[in-house]
Protein backbone atom coordinates (compact mmCIF):
# COMPACT_ATOMS: atom_id res chain seq x y z
CA UNK A 1 0.00 0.00 0.00
CA UNK A 2 0.82 3.68 -0.72
CA UNK A 3 0.45 6.36 0.98
CA UNK A 4 0.47 9.10 -1.32
CA UNK A 5 0.15 11.66 1.29
CA UNK A 6 3.26 12.01 2.79
CA UNK A 7 5.54 9.95 -0.49
CA UNK A 8 8.19 12.68 -1.66
CA UNK A 9 10.73 11.86 -4.40
CA UNK A 10 13.17 10.22 -1.96
CA UNK A 11 10.88 7.76 -0.71
CA UNK A 12 9.43 6.67 -4.09
CA UNK A 13 13.20 6.28 -5.15
CA UNK A 14 13.45 4.22 -2.48
CA UNK A 15 10.70 2.18 -2.99
CA UNK A 16 11.15 1.84 -7.13
CA UNK A 17 15.17 0.73 -6.38
CA UNK A 18 14.05 -1.56 -3.67
CA UNK A 19 11.57 -2.99 -5.98
CA UNK A 20 8.75 -2.55 -3.07
CA UNK A 21 6.36 -0.73 -6.10
CA UNK A 22 7.13 -0.77 -9.70
CA UNK A 23 6.70 2.04 -11.78
CA UNK A 24 3.47 1.03 -13.68
CA UNK A 25 1.89 0.29 -9.51
CA UNK A 26 3.14 3.85 -8.62
CA UNK A 27 1.52 5.13 -11.50
CA UNK A 28 -1.59 2.89 -10.82
CA UNK A 29 -1.91 4.77 -7.44
CA UNK A 30 -1.72 7.71 -8.77
CA UNK A 31 -3.95 7.33 -11.88
CA UNK A 32 -7.02 6.10 -8.90
CA UNK A 33 -6.55 9.36 -7.16
CA UNK A 34 -7.14 11.83 -10.17
CA UNK A 35 -10.31 9.19 -11.05
CA UNK A 36 -11.44 9.52 -7.19
CA UNK A 37 -10.67 13.69 -7.20
CA UNK A 38 -10.28 15.17 -10.38
CA UNK A 39 -14.45 15.33 -11.49
CA UNK A 40 -14.50 17.96 -8.40
CA UNK A 41 -11.13 19.32 -8.19
CA UNK A 42 -10.13 19.65 -12.14
CA UNK A 43 -6.76 20.00 -12.02
CA UNK A 44 -6.01 17.55 -15.33
CA UNK A 45 -7.13 18.35 -18.23
CA UNK A 46 -6.08 15.06 -19.28
CA UNK A 47 -4.23 11.94 -17.99
CA UNK A 48 -1.61 10.81 -20.89
CA UNK A 49 -1.05 6.95 -21.57
CA UNK A 50 2.50 6.56 -22.35
CA UNK A 51 3.18 2.65 -22.11
CA UNK A 52 6.80 3.16 -23.26
CA UNK A 53 7.89 5.46 -21.12
CA UNK A 54 6.89 3.34 -18.04
CA UNK A 55 8.64 0.51 -19.52
CA UNK A 56 11.20 2.29 -20.68
CA UNK A 57 11.51 3.70 -16.85
CA UNK A 58 10.64 0.51 -15.28
CA UNK A 59 14.21 -0.88 -17.49
CA UNK A 60 16.33 1.61 -16.39
CA UNK A 61 15.50 0.82 -12.65
CA UNK A 62 16.00 -3.18 -13.25
CA UNK A 63 19.15 -2.42 -14.76
CA UNK A 64 20.31 -0.37 -11.99
CA UNK A 65 20.65 2.72 -14.18
CA UNK A 66 17.98 4.43 -11.97
CA UNK A 67 18.30 8.73 -11.67
CA UNK A 68 16.75 11.05 -9.28
CA UNK A 69 13.17 11.04 -11.35
CA UNK A 70 13.23 7.60 -13.14
CA UNK A 71 9.85 6.69 -12.67
CA UNK A 72 8.25 9.70 -11.07
CA UNK A 73 4.92 10.84 -12.07
CA UNK A 74 5.09 14.63 -13.02
CA UNK A 75 2.12 16.39 -14.26
CA UNK A 76 2.82 19.16 -17.06
CA UNK A 77 1.54 22.02 -17.19
CA UNK A 78 -0.84 23.15 -20.19
CA UNK A 79 1.94 25.45 -21.96
CA UNK A 80 4.99 23.06 -21.64
CA UNK A 81 5.21 20.95 -25.04
CA UNK A 82 5.77 17.40 -25.14
CA UNK A 83 6.05 15.89 -28.39
CA UNK A 84 2.39 14.18 -29.77
CA UNK A 85 0.54 15.17 -26.61
CA UNK A 86 -1.80 17.86 -27.08
CA UNK A 87 -0.99 20.71 -25.79
CA UNK A 88 -3.39 23.92 -25.08
CA UNK A 89 -2.50 26.52 -22.84
CA UNK A 90 -6.02 26.17 -21.88
CA UNK A 91 -7.41 28.17 -24.60
CA UNK A 92 -9.89 28.07 -27.24
CA UNK A 93 -7.08 28.87 -30.20
CA UNK A 94 -4.92 25.75 -29.45
CA UNK A 95 -7.60 23.25 -28.14
CA UNK A 96 -7.15 20.37 -30.89
CA UNK A 97 -3.17 21.98 -31.16
CA UNK A 98 -0.94 18.76 -30.80
CA UNK A 99 2.96 19.40 -29.97
CA UNK A 100 5.69 18.64 -32.64
CA UNK A 101 8.23 18.51 -30.70
CA UNK A 102 10.03 18.60 -26.78
CA UNK A 103 10.13 21.42 -24.54
CA UNK A 104 13.83 21.05 -23.26
CA UNK A 105 12.51 20.58 -19.80
CA UNK A 106 10.43 17.61 -21.26
CA UNK A 107 14.10 16.59 -23.44
CA UNK A 108 15.96 16.64 -19.61
CA UNK A 109 13.01 14.58 -17.78
CA UNK A 110 12.54 12.13 -20.33
CA UNK A 111 16.60 11.20 -19.91
CA UNK A 112 15.68 10.83 -16.23
CA UNK A 113 13.06 8.25 -17.17
CA UNK A 114 10.15 10.30 -15.51
CA UNK A 115 6.92 9.30 -16.34
CA UNK A 116 4.45 12.27 -17.14
CA UNK A 117 1.27 11.73 -16.19
CA UNK A 118 -0.89 14.29 -17.61
CA UNK A 119 -1.49 17.95 -18.21
CA UNK A 120 -2.99 20.10 -15.92
CA UNK A 121 -5.17 23.28 -16.23
CA UNK A 122 -4.17 26.70 -16.44
CA UNK A 123 -5.19 30.47 -16.41
CA UNK A 124 -5.36 31.05 -20.67
CA UNK A 125 -1.95 31.55 -21.70
CA UNK A 126 -0.79 31.84 -18.30
CA UNK A 127 -2.75 35.30 -17.70
CA UNK A 128 -4.28 35.46 -14.32
CA UNK A 129 -3.98 34.26 -10.91
CA UNK A 130 -6.71 32.36 -10.34
CA UNK A 131 -7.54 29.44 -12.83
CA UNK A 132 -10.80 31.22 -13.81
CA UNK A 133 -9.65 31.71 -17.05
CA UNK A 134 -9.13 28.68 -18.25
CA UNK A 135 -11.01 28.07 -21.00
CA UNK A 136 -11.84 24.93 -19.91
CA UNK A 137 -13.27 25.13 -16.64
CA UNK A 138 -11.93 26.18 -13.40
CA UNK A 139 -9.46 24.50 -11.13
CA UNK A 140 -11.01 24.15 -7.48
CA UNK A 141 -8.24 24.53 -4.28
CA UNK A 142 -8.16 20.65 -2.94
CA UNK A 143 -8.26 21.90 0.45
CA UNK A 144 -11.42 23.91 0.21
CA UNK A 145 -13.82 23.54 -3.60
CA UNK A 146 -15.23 26.87 -2.84
CA UNK A 147 -11.84 28.55 -3.19
CA UNK A 148 -9.88 29.18 -6.26
CA UNK A 149 -6.52 27.20 -6.71
CA UNK A 150 -4.61 30.21 -7.40
CA UNK A 151 -2.85 30.81 -10.90
CA UNK A 152 -1.65 30.94 -13.40
CA UNK A 153 -0.15 27.22 -12.41
CA UNK A 154 -3.72 26.38 -10.32
CA UNK A 155 -3.84 23.07 -11.84
CA UNK A 156 -0.31 22.09 -11.38
CA UNK A 157 -0.17 23.02 -7.35
CA UNK A 158 -4.11 21.23 -6.83
CA UNK A 159 -2.58 18.36 -9.07
CA UNK A 160 0.19 18.01 -6.17
CA UNK A 161 -2.22 19.51 -3.27
CA UNK A 162 -5.31 16.70 -4.42
CA UNK A 163 -2.13 13.83 -4.41
CA UNK A 164 -2.55 13.41 -8.26
CA UNK A 165 0.99 13.49 -8.88
CA UNK A 166 4.21 13.67 -6.70
CA UNK A 167 5.17 16.82 -8.56
CA UNK A 168 4.56 19.41 -11.32
CA UNK A 169 5.64 21.69 -13.37
CA UNK A 170 4.63 24.96 -13.71
CA UNK A 171 5.93 28.60 -14.96
CA UNK A 172 5.89 31.97 -13.60
CA UNK A 173 5.74 35.06 -14.81
CA UNK A 174 4.73 37.25 -12.11
CA UNK A 175 3.44 35.04 -9.61
CA UNK A 176 2.28 31.60 -11.00
CA UNK A 177 4.21 28.84 -9.21
CA UNK A 178 4.27 30.56 -5.97
CA UNK A 179 0.72 32.06 -5.77
CA UNK A 180 -0.97 28.66 -6.15
CA UNK A 181 1.72 26.89 -4.23
CA UNK A 182 0.70 29.50 -1.28
CA UNK A 183 -2.88 28.89 -1.55
CA UNK A 184 -2.68 25.04 -2.38
CA UNK A 185 -0.58 23.85 0.78
CA UNK A 186 2.63 23.30 -1.14
CA UNK A 187 6.10 24.55 -2.33
CA UNK A 188 6.91 26.25 -5.70
CA UNK A 189 9.97 27.46 -6.74
CA UNK A 190 10.68 30.21 -9.31
CA UNK A 191 14.18 29.80 -10.40
CA UNK A 192 16.27 32.77 -11.25
CA UNK A 193 15.66 34.26 -15.02
CA UNK A 194 17.29 32.00 -17.07
CA UNK A 195 18.29 29.67 -15.33
CA UNK A 196 16.02 26.78 -17.04
CA UNK A 197 15.74 27.16 -20.62
CA UNK A 198 11.92 28.26 -21.76
CA UNK A 199 12.27 26.41 -25.40
CA UNK A 200 9.37 24.94 -25.56
CA UNK A 201 7.37 27.11 -23.40
CA UNK A 202 4.62 28.91 -24.92
CA UNK A 203 5.39 32.52 -24.36
CA UNK A 204 3.80 34.87 -22.22
CA UNK A 205 6.34 37.93 -21.17
CA UNK A 206 9.56 36.81 -22.56
CA UNK A 207 11.77 39.26 -19.81
CA UNK A 208 10.18 37.28 -16.99
CA UNK A 209 8.78 34.01 -17.86
CA UNK A 210 10.68 30.97 -15.97
CA UNK A 211 9.25 27.37 -15.62
CA UNK A 212 9.75 25.97 -12.01
CA UNK A 213 8.33 23.02 -10.29
CA UNK A 214 5.81 22.44 -7.54
CA UNK A 215 6.16 20.02 -5.11
CA UNK A 216 5.09 18.77 -1.46
CA UNK A 217 8.51 19.89 0.14
CA UNK A 218 11.49 21.50 -0.55
CA UNK A 219 13.65 18.73 -0.62
CA UNK A 220 11.84 17.47 -3.81
CA UNK A 221 11.41 20.94 -5.67
CA UNK A 222 15.37 21.07 -5.61
CA UNK A 223 15.85 17.51 -6.94
CA UNK A 224 13.57 18.27 -9.40
CA UNK A 225 15.20 22.20 -10.68
CA UNK A 226 18.17 20.35 -10.50
CA UNK A 227 17.66 18.19 -13.58
CA UNK A 228 15.92 21.21 -15.42
CA UNK A 229 17.97 23.78 -14.86
CA UNK A 230 21.42 24.71 -17.19
CA UNK A 231 22.82 26.05 -20.51
CA UNK A 232 20.84 25.55 -23.47
CA UNK A 233 21.74 26.27 -27.03
CA UNK A 234 18.24 26.69 -28.09
CA UNK A 235 17.16 29.80 -25.34
CA UNK A 236 20.24 32.24 -25.17
CA UNK A 237 18.40 33.77 -21.94
CA UNK A 238 20.26 30.46 -20.52
CA UNK A 239 23.62 31.42 -20.83
CA UNK A 240 23.36 34.74 -20.81
CA UNK A 241 21.93 34.31 -17.13
CA UNK A 242 24.85 32.68 -16.48
CA UNK A 243 27.39 34.70 -17.95
CA UNK A 244 25.92 37.49 -15.97
CA UNK A 245 26.31 35.00 -12.77
CA UNK A 246 29.98 34.47 -13.70
CA UNK A 247 29.39 31.09 -13.26
CA UNK A 248 28.55 27.72 -14.88
CA UNK A 249 25.61 25.67 -14.34
CA UNK A 250 28.18 22.68 -12.24
CA UNK A 251 29.01 25.56 -9.74
CA UNK A 252 28.17 24.91 -5.94
CA UNK A 253 26.91 27.37 -3.81
CA UNK A 254 28.02 27.23 -0.25
CA UNK A 255 25.10 27.05 1.94
CA UNK A 256 24.84 29.02 5.36
CA UNK A 257 24.16 27.71 9.23
CA UNK A 258 22.81 30.35 9.78
CA UNK A 259 21.48 33.26 7.47
CA UNK A 260 20.59 36.84 7.40
CA UNK A 261 17.03 37.60 6.31
CA UNK A 262 15.76 40.78 5.57
CA UNK A 263 12.37 41.90 6.08
CA UNK A 264 10.79 44.89 3.84
CA UNK A 265 8.55 46.00 6.93
CA UNK A 266 7.09 49.18 5.42
CA UNK A 267 5.98 47.39 2.05
CA UNK A 268 4.70 44.21 3.39
CA UNK A 269 2.51 45.86 6.60
CA UNK A 270 0.43 47.96 4.08
CA UNK A 271 -0.91 45.12 2.16
CA UNK A 272 -1.45 42.25 4.45
CA UNK A 273 -4.52 40.59 5.79
CA UNK A 274 -4.38 40.30 9.76
CA UNK A 275 -4.21 36.91 9.77
CA UNK A 276 -1.56 36.91 6.76
CA UNK A 277 0.36 38.91 9.13
CA UNK A 278 0.00 36.71 11.90
CA UNK A 279 1.68 33.55 10.38
CA UNK A 280 4.19 35.98 8.93
CA UNK A 281 5.62 37.28 12.06
CA UNK A 282 5.39 33.54 13.48
CA UNK A 283 7.42 32.56 10.75
CA UNK A 284 9.73 34.94 11.05
CA UNK A 285 9.94 34.64 15.15
CA UNK A 286 10.66 30.88 14.23
CA UNK A 287 13.48 31.26 12.15
CA UNK A 288 15.00 34.06 15.05
CA UNK A 289 14.50 31.28 17.67
CA UNK A 290 16.60 28.97 15.25
CA UNK A 291 19.57 30.92 15.06
CA UNK A 292 18.99 33.14 11.97
CA UNK A 293 19.23 36.82 11.73
CA UNK A 294 15.99 39.05 10.81
CA UNK A 295 16.65 42.52 10.13
CA UNK A 296 14.44 45.39 8.67
CA UNK A 297 14.88 46.28 5.35
CA UNK A 298 13.96 48.38 2.57
CA UNK A 299 14.24 47.99 -0.97
CA UNK A 300 13.69 51.74 -2.69
CA UNK A 301 10.74 52.02 -5.06
CA UNK A 302 10.05 48.31 -4.79
CA UNK A 303 6.31 49.89 -4.32
CA UNK A 304 6.24 50.32 -8.01
CA UNK A 305 7.17 46.70 -9.43
CA UNK A 306 3.49 46.40 -9.62
CA UNK A 307 2.73 49.06 -12.05
CA UNK A 308 6.06 48.38 -13.27
CA UNK A 309 4.65 44.64 -14.48
CA UNK A 310 1.86 45.50 -15.49
CA UNK A 311 3.32 47.75 -18.48
CA UNK A 312 6.18 45.86 -19.33
CA UNK A 313 3.90 42.11 -18.91
CA UNK A 314 0.86 43.14 -20.95
CA UNK A 315 3.82 44.86 -23.82
CA UNK A 316 5.15 41.71 -23.97
CA UNK A 317 1.81 39.59 -24.09
CA UNK A 318 0.41 42.07 -26.59
CA UNK A 319 3.45 41.11 -29.08
CA UNK A 320 3.54 37.24 -28.39
CA UNK A 321 -0.03 36.65 -28.99
CA UNK A 322 0.45 38.16 -32.35
CA UNK A 323 1.32 34.48 -33.23
CA UNK A 324 -1.63 33.28 -33.01
CA UNK A 325 -3.32 34.71 -36.26
CA UNK A 326 -5.37 31.20 -37.43
CA UNK A 327 -2.80 30.75 -40.10
CA UNK A 328 -0.02 28.49 -39.28
CA UNK A 329 -1.66 26.37 -36.45
CA UNK A 330 -4.69 26.45 -33.87
CA UNK A 331 -7.85 27.58 -34.30
CA UNK A 332 -9.48 29.06 -37.49
CA UNK A 333 -12.57 31.14 -37.71
CA UNK A 334 -13.19 32.18 -41.20
CA UNK A 335 -14.59 35.88 -42.99
CA UNK A 336 -15.06 37.47 -45.69
CA UNK A 337 -11.38 38.28 -46.39
CA UNK A 338 -8.01 37.18 -44.76
CA UNK A 339 -8.07 40.60 -42.51
CA UNK A 340 -11.58 39.18 -41.36
CA UNK A 341 -9.96 35.92 -40.54
CA UNK A 342 -7.70 37.13 -37.79
CA UNK A 343 -10.01 39.43 -36.51
CA UNK A 344 -12.76 36.54 -35.77
CA UNK A 345 -10.39 34.22 -35.34
CA UNK A 346 -8.71 35.99 -32.36
CA UNK A 347 -11.67 37.84 -31.09
CA UNK A 348 -14.04 34.55 -30.85
CA UNK A 349 -11.28 32.05 -29.69
CA UNK A 350 -8.64 34.41 -26.96
CA UNK A 351 -10.35 34.84 -23.63
CA UNK A 352 -11.27 38.28 -21.84
CA UNK A 353 -7.95 38.38 -20.18
CA UNK A 354 -6.32 37.47 -22.46
CA UNK A 355 -7.91 40.51 -24.90
CA UNK A 356 -7.96 43.00 -22.05
CA UNK A 357 -3.80 42.44 -21.98
CA UNK A 358 -3.16 42.78 -25.71
CA UNK A 359 -5.06 46.27 -25.52
CA UNK A 360 -3.12 47.22 -22.71
CA UNK A 361 -0.10 46.36 -24.19
CA UNK A 362 -0.87 47.44 -27.84
CA UNK A 363 -1.98 50.80 -25.56
CA UNK A 364 1.48 51.60 -23.92
CA UNK A 365 3.50 50.44 -26.72
CA UNK A 366 1.77 52.76 -29.01
CA UNK A 367 3.68 56.05 -30.88
CA UNK A 368 3.25 59.02 -28.34
CA UNK A 369 2.54 56.66 -25.05
CA UNK A 370 5.86 54.46 -25.96
CA UNK A 371 7.80 56.88 -23.68
CA UNK A 372 6.16 57.64 -21.08
CA UNK A 373 4.96 54.02 -20.35
CA UNK A 374 6.91 51.06 -21.61
CA UNK A 375 10.26 53.15 -21.96
CA UNK A 376 10.01 54.31 -18.17
CA UNK A 377 9.02 51.18 -16.82
CA UNK A 378 12.30 49.64 -17.86
CA UNK A 379 14.46 52.36 -16.40
CA UNK A 380 12.08 51.96 -13.01
CA UNK A 381 12.48 48.01 -13.95
CA UNK A 382 16.29 48.85 -13.77
CA UNK A 383 16.55 51.01 -11.01
CA UNK A 384 14.83 48.53 -8.56
CA UNK A 385 17.33 46.08 -9.65
CA UNK A 386 20.44 48.16 -8.98
CA UNK A 387 18.17 48.46 -5.10
CA UNK A 388 18.18 44.74 -5.00
CA UNK A 389 21.39 43.61 -5.76
CA UNK A 390 22.66 46.84 -2.96
CA UNK A 391 20.12 45.15 -0.31
CA UNK A 392 21.59 41.64 -1.20
CA UNK A 393 24.97 43.20 -0.32
CA UNK A 394 23.61 43.58 3.22
CA UNK A 395 21.31 40.29 3.57
CA UNK A 396 21.62 36.58 2.32
CA UNK A 397 17.92 36.41 1.98
CA UNK A 398 14.80 38.57 1.60
CA UNK A 399 11.36 37.13 3.72
CA UNK A 400 8.06 38.29 2.48
CA UNK A 401 4.10 36.45 2.50
CA UNK A 402 3.56 34.91 -0.55
CA UNK A 403 0.26 36.88 -0.89
CA UNK A 404 -2.00 39.23 0.88
CA UNK A 405 -4.43 37.19 1.84
CA UNK A 406 -5.43 33.19 1.44
CA UNK A 407 -7.35 31.64 -1.14
CA UNK A 408 -10.59 33.80 -2.60
CA UNK A 409 -13.44 32.35 -2.75
CA UNK A 410 -14.27 31.10 -6.83
CA UNK A 411 -16.18 34.30 -8.78
CA UNK A 412 -14.93 37.06 -5.78
CA UNK A 413 -12.37 39.04 -8.27
CA UNK A 414 -13.57 38.30 -11.64
CA UNK A 415 -15.21 41.55 -12.34
CA UNK A 416 -12.36 43.23 -11.03
CA UNK A 417 -9.33 42.91 -13.01
CA UNK A 418 -7.41 45.91 -11.29
CA UNK A 419 -8.19 43.43 -7.90
CA UNK A 420 -7.16 40.53 -9.20
CA UNK A 421 -3.85 42.08 -10.52
CA UNK A 422 -3.04 43.09 -6.61
CA UNK A 423 -2.82 39.88 -5.79
CA UNK A 424 0.66 39.82 -7.68
CA UNK A 425 1.79 42.55 -5.04
CA UNK A 426 4.42 40.56 -3.12
CA UNK A 427 5.52 37.97 -6.34
CA UNK A 428 6.14 40.21 -9.01
CA UNK A 429 9.62 41.68 -7.33
CA UNK A 430 11.31 38.29 -7.75
CA UNK A 431 10.69 38.68 -11.96
CA UNK A 432 11.09 41.99 -12.67
CA UNK A 433 14.75 41.74 -10.90
CA UNK A 434 15.15 37.89 -12.16
CA UNK A 435 15.87 36.69 -8.89
CA UNK A 436 14.99 33.10 -7.34
CA UNK A 437 12.14 32.82 -4.49
CA UNK A 438 9.89 30.33 -2.83
CA UNK A 439 6.98 29.88 -1.11
CA UNK A 440 7.19 27.09 1.36
CA UNK A 441 3.50 26.28 3.89
CA UNK A 442 3.69 28.26 6.81
CA UNK A 443 0.77 27.94 8.84
CA UNK A 444 -2.85 27.73 8.25
CA UNK A 445 -5.82 30.52 8.35
CA UNK A 446 -8.99 28.84 9.93
CA UNK A 447 -12.36 29.77 7.72
CA UNK A 448 -15.41 28.41 8.59
CA UNK A 449 -13.71 25.09 9.44
CA UNK A 450 -11.88 24.64 6.31
CA UNK A 451 -7.93 25.62 7.22
CA UNK A 452 -6.30 27.72 4.68
CA UNK A 453 -2.57 27.55 3.87
CA UNK A 454 -0.36 30.78 4.01
CA UNK A 455 2.74 30.42 2.64
CA UNK A 456 6.38 32.31 3.45
CA UNK A 457 8.07 33.74 0.78
CA UNK A 458 12.02 33.34 0.38
CA UNK A 459 13.81 35.72 -1.96
CA UNK A 460 17.73 35.21 -2.35
CA UNK A 461 20.14 36.96 -4.88
CA UNK A 462 20.79 35.68 -8.72
CA UNK A 463 21.53 31.93 -8.81
CA UNK A 464 21.01 31.65 -5.01
CA UNK A 465 18.70 28.48 -5.27
CA UNK A 466 20.28 26.51 -2.74
CA UNK A 467 20.31 28.72 0.01
CA UNK A 468 16.65 28.92 -0.20
CA UNK A 469 16.45 25.24 -0.30
CA UNK A 470 19.28 25.16 2.55
CA UNK A 471 17.19 28.07 4.63
CA UNK A 472 13.89 26.65 3.25
CA UNK A 473 14.63 22.68 4.95
CA UNK A 474 15.55 24.79 7.93
CA UNK A 475 12.29 26.52 8.16
CA UNK A 476 10.27 23.53 7.31
CA UNK A 477 10.94 21.38 10.27
CA UNK A 478 10.63 24.32 12.88
CA UNK B 1 -8.22 60.20 -21.56
CA UNK B 2 -9.75 56.58 -22.77
CA UNK B 3 -12.56 56.18 -24.99
CA UNK B 4 -14.42 53.63 -26.96
CA UNK B 5 -13.17 54.87 -29.85
CA UNK B 6 -9.44 54.52 -28.61
CA UNK B 7 -10.10 50.38 -27.75
CA UNK B 8 -11.85 50.34 -30.90
CA UNK B 9 -8.78 51.53 -32.22
CA UNK B 10 -6.74 49.54 -30.43
CA UNK B 11 -8.84 46.34 -31.13
CA UNK B 12 -8.12 46.67 -34.99
CA UNK B 13 -4.27 47.25 -34.32
CA UNK B 14 -4.35 43.99 -32.54
CA UNK B 15 -6.58 42.42 -35.12
CA UNK B 16 -9.00 41.50 -32.43
CA UNK B 17 -13.06 41.86 -33.24
CA UNK B 18 -14.79 42.80 -30.09
CA UNK B 19 -18.42 43.61 -29.79
CA UNK B 20 -20.24 47.12 -28.43
CA UNK B 21 -20.50 45.42 -24.63
CA UNK B 22 -16.60 44.20 -24.76
CA UNK B 23 -15.50 48.10 -25.82
CA UNK B 24 -17.53 48.92 -23.00
CA UNK B 25 -15.90 46.98 -20.41
CA UNK B 26 -12.44 47.42 -21.80
CA UNK B 27 -12.93 50.85 -21.65
CA UNK B 28 -13.41 50.93 -18.16
CA UNK B 29 -10.84 48.36 -17.09
CA UNK B 30 -7.59 49.55 -19.50
CA UNK B 31 -9.07 53.10 -17.55
CA UNK B 32 -8.30 52.03 -14.01
CA UNK B 33 -5.15 49.95 -14.88
CA UNK B 34 -3.68 52.75 -16.81
CA UNK B 35 -4.46 55.24 -13.47
CA UNK B 36 -2.89 53.00 -11.39
CA UNK B 37 0.53 52.35 -13.58
CA UNK B 38 0.80 55.81 -14.37
CA UNK B 39 2.11 55.93 -10.77
CA UNK B 40 5.60 55.18 -11.88
CA UNK B 41 6.07 58.72 -13.37
CA UNK B 42 6.52 60.05 -10.20
CA UNK B 43 10.01 58.18 -10.04
CA UNK B 44 12.70 59.90 -10.88
CA UNK B 45 14.85 58.44 -13.65
CA UNK B 46 18.29 59.74 -15.24
CA UNK B 47 18.11 61.66 -18.43
CA UNK B 48 20.52 60.16 -19.81
CA UNK B 49 19.34 56.25 -18.64
CA UNK B 50 18.21 55.56 -21.58
CA UNK B 51 15.14 53.00 -22.03
CA UNK B 52 14.41 49.22 -22.54
CA UNK B 53 17.85 48.90 -24.96
CA UNK B 54 19.95 50.18 -22.46
CA UNK B 55 17.94 48.85 -19.00
CA UNK B 56 17.64 45.12 -20.90
CA UNK B 57 21.01 44.14 -21.18
CA UNK B 58 22.96 42.69 -23.75
CA UNK B 59 22.04 40.57 -26.71
CA UNK B 60 23.35 37.03 -27.10
CA UNK B 61 24.51 36.70 -30.59
CA UNK B 62 25.22 33.42 -32.23
CA UNK B 63 26.58 32.22 -35.49
CA UNK B 64 23.88 31.44 -38.28
CA UNK B 65 24.66 27.91 -38.43
CA UNK B 66 22.17 26.12 -40.50
CA UNK B 67 21.43 22.75 -38.14
CA UNK B 68 18.97 20.48 -40.06
CA UNK B 69 18.79 19.62 -43.57
CA UNK B 70 15.98 21.72 -45.73
CA UNK B 71 12.24 20.18 -45.25
CA UNK B 72 12.91 17.67 -42.48
CA UNK B 73 10.12 19.37 -40.58
CA UNK B 74 8.28 20.91 -42.89
CA UNK B 75 5.45 17.86 -43.49
CA UNK B 76 5.16 17.78 -39.15
CA UNK B 77 4.35 21.58 -38.96
CA UNK B 78 2.24 22.18 -42.08
CA UNK B 79 0.29 19.32 -41.00
CA UNK B 80 -0.54 21.84 -38.06
CA UNK B 81 -2.56 24.78 -39.93
CA UNK B 82 -6.03 25.03 -40.39
CA UNK B 83 -5.37 25.55 -43.85
CA UNK B 84 -2.67 24.15 -46.38
CA UNK B 85 -1.90 22.85 -49.87
CA UNK B 86 1.02 20.36 -50.25
CA UNK B 87 3.47 22.53 -48.07
CA UNK B 88 2.37 25.73 -47.99
CA UNK B 89 0.28 27.39 -45.97
CA UNK B 90 -3.06 29.05 -47.69
CA UNK B 91 -4.55 32.34 -46.76
CA UNK B 92 -7.42 34.35 -48.55
CA UNK B 93 -6.44 36.24 -51.51
CA UNK B 94 -3.97 39.67 -49.68
CA UNK B 95 -4.17 41.63 -52.77
CA UNK B 96 -7.74 42.72 -54.76
CA UNK B 97 -8.56 45.12 -57.15
CA UNK B 98 -10.75 47.47 -55.67
CA UNK B 99 -12.37 50.08 -58.43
Amino acid sequence: MINLETLTIQEARRMLDTKEVSVQDLLGAYVAKIEERNAEVFAFLEVFTRPKDVARAQKMIDEGKSQPLTGIPIAIKDNIVIEGEKASASSKILEDYVAPYDATVITRLKAQGAIFIGRVNMDEFAQGGSTENSAFGVTKNPCDTMRVSGGSSGGSAAAVAMHGALVALGSDTGGSIRQPASFCGVVGLKPTYGSVSRHGLMAMASSLDVIGPIAKNVADTKIVFDVIKGVDPLDSTTSASQAVAGSDASIVVTTKETYTIGVPRAFVEKGMDPEVKEIFESSLAKLAAAGHMIVDIEIPLFEYTLPVYYILMPAEVSSNMSRYDGVRYGGLIEGEDLQEDYMKTRGGLLGAEVKRRILLGTYVLSSGYYDAYYNKAWQVRKKITENMSKVFEEVDLIAMPTTPSPAFLIGEKTNDPLAMYLEDIFTVGANITGVPAISIPAGNVENSGKPLSVGLQLIAPHHKEDWLFDCGQKFEIL
Amino acid sequence: MITNETVTHLASLAHISITNEETDSLKNDLEKILAYVEDINSVDTEINQGGVSQAAGSNVVREDEITNDAGVYTEKLVALAPQKEGDYFTVKKILSHND
